[in-house]
């Protein structure tokens, strides 16, 4: 008989297989990665679809509808470069600054004037000039302006999801505001080249 | 950061487009003619920026109704003028582009000129003219580049923006019981080459050299009568 050599050792159950990690990350990435797509695939749509009047309402007090949409363009990229400098403090990536309590919500309010600024734009766009292919500027703004909101929309809705991993966020952050400035050069940065910067 | 805030920022987004929408719907129906931009506000569901609402309502349209018709689907590019000489330097090219509305004029400054109109659509500006004249012109990086042919001939061109006083001048008048259309070009050096047809809307105008063009008193003095041309101006509508 052998002695009694007290209860057995402890064994935790086995990790989760790595499989259920992945699993529960798409669980949280699909569905707003399919609302991102739908909403960028209906402004394409609709963007090639619709028959481009040619006008659309506009703002006063500048010389023309195009400057209009490139000065809110202009003004959509400039707090967004105040977002990705935010972002940067937030996350501790510049040396010398820490980040100051109010630093999120300049991040926060620069990324929502930006992004309100390129509304006005895109729906006098989509509604005056539609989905354009006849030249590649054109064409390159036409399908990274259906993929800004998409890839905007995945963000707001990926934002408030718990277990989110880290690299999330910045990479779809940096997904958006690649595609916006992009979107200006294609469009204001011609536009103040061709037609010089004035209102 | 409250759970729902990146939600309000989208709806609120959204509220915002559809508003839009709906006033550019309003907007592109058929209007009354004079705001060629059709609603001069921006209907903001957020109260955005009190500049927009406070600024006087079309500063840039005055001139008559000549905004796109609410069916065109022409593309608003802008306002500008170009002029500068052909790819062979033996003749002058002059564009003016008002919104969607453009007026281009070709000269050597003897017997052959060509004047082409029509609406930018969708960014390429193809025009047409009497008498079988087109151009294929396309806007980038401050220069408008393309062609024209003139009686058969294409002339290639690659010209930048201008500003007053350079640009186009037209003249229409009766001179000697004969209806003349005459086009001048001041290039952004200051030169002048001008056309003149004689009896415009033939078939076959009599075009010569243009009598020269007096730029302080926009006047010329074609066999004895003085002649008064109006600028044919983007920026300001002039002409259009």
């Amino acid at each position: 008989m052998t002695a009694y050599s007290g209860p057995p050792a402890y064994t935790p159950p086995p990790p989760p297989p790595p499989a259920a990690a992945v699993d529960s990350l798409a669980k949280i990435l699909v569905v707003p990665s399919l609302i991102g797509c739908l909403v960028a695939l209906t402004l394409g749509l609709y963007g090639r679809l619709h028959h481009a009047t040619g006008i659309a309402v506009s703002i006063a007090g500048f010389s023309s509808p195009g400057a209009v949409k490139t000065w809110l363009a202009t003004g959509a990229a400039v707090f967004a470069i105040v977002q990705v400098g935010s972002a940067l403090v937030m996350y501790g990536k510049v040396p010398g600054i820490t980040a100051p309590s109010w630093i999120s919500g300049l991040h926060r309010w620069s990324g929502r004037i930006a992004f309100l600024l390129t509304v006005p734009a895109a729906v006098h766009c989509l509604y005056a000039l539609g989905f354009q292919d006849y030249s590649t500027r054109v064409l390159i703004h036409s399908v990274l302006g259906c993929l800004f909101f998409g890839a905007f929309t995945v963000k707001m809705l990926i934002l408030p999801k718990r277990g989110v991993p880290g690299w999330i966020l910045p990479v779809v952050g940096a997904i958006v505001f690649a595609a916006l400035i992009i979107i200006w050069f294609t469009s204001a940065f011609w536009f103040f080249s061709t037609f010089g910067v004035h209102r | 950061m409250k759970r729902r805030s990146p939600l309000i920022t989208l709806l609120v987004g959204a509220a915002l487009a559809i508003g839009l929408w709906i006033a550019s719907m309003v907007a592109a129906s058929p209007a009354p003619a004079g705001s060629g931009y059709g609603a001069s506000g921006v209907p903001a569901a957020t109260g955005s920026t009190p500049s927009q609402t406070a600024a006087p309502s079309p500063s840039g349209p005055t001139s008559p109704a000549a905004g796109p018709s609410p069916t065109s689907s022409g593309v608003l590019l802008g306002r500008g003028n170009f002029a500068g000489m052909d790819a062979d330097g033996g003749a002058a090219v002059a564009i003016a582009i008002h919104n969607n509305s453009v007026i281009a004029y070709f000269c050597d400054g003897r017997a052959v000129d060509a004047w082409v109109s029509g609406a930018a659509e969708g960014g390429k500006l193809e025009l047409t003219g009497q008498r079988g004249a087109r151009a294929e012109i396309s806007l980038g990086s401050g220069l408008a580049t393309g062609w024209v042919m003139v009686n058969g001939t294409r002339h290639m061109f690659s010209v930048s923006m201008v500003h007053a006083p350079s640009g186009l001048f037209r003249s229409v008048a009766i001179v000697h019981n004969m209806k003349i259309k005459a086009g001048w070009i001041v290039l952004g050096n200051g030169k002048k080459i001008g056309s003149l047809e004689v009896d415009p809307d033939s078939a076959a105008p009599v075009t010569g050299a243009a009598p020269p063009l007096n730029l302080t008193t926009l006047t010329a003095v074609d066999g004895g009568v003085t002649i008064t041309a109006m600028p044919v101006d983007g920026d300001t509508g002039s002409g259009f």
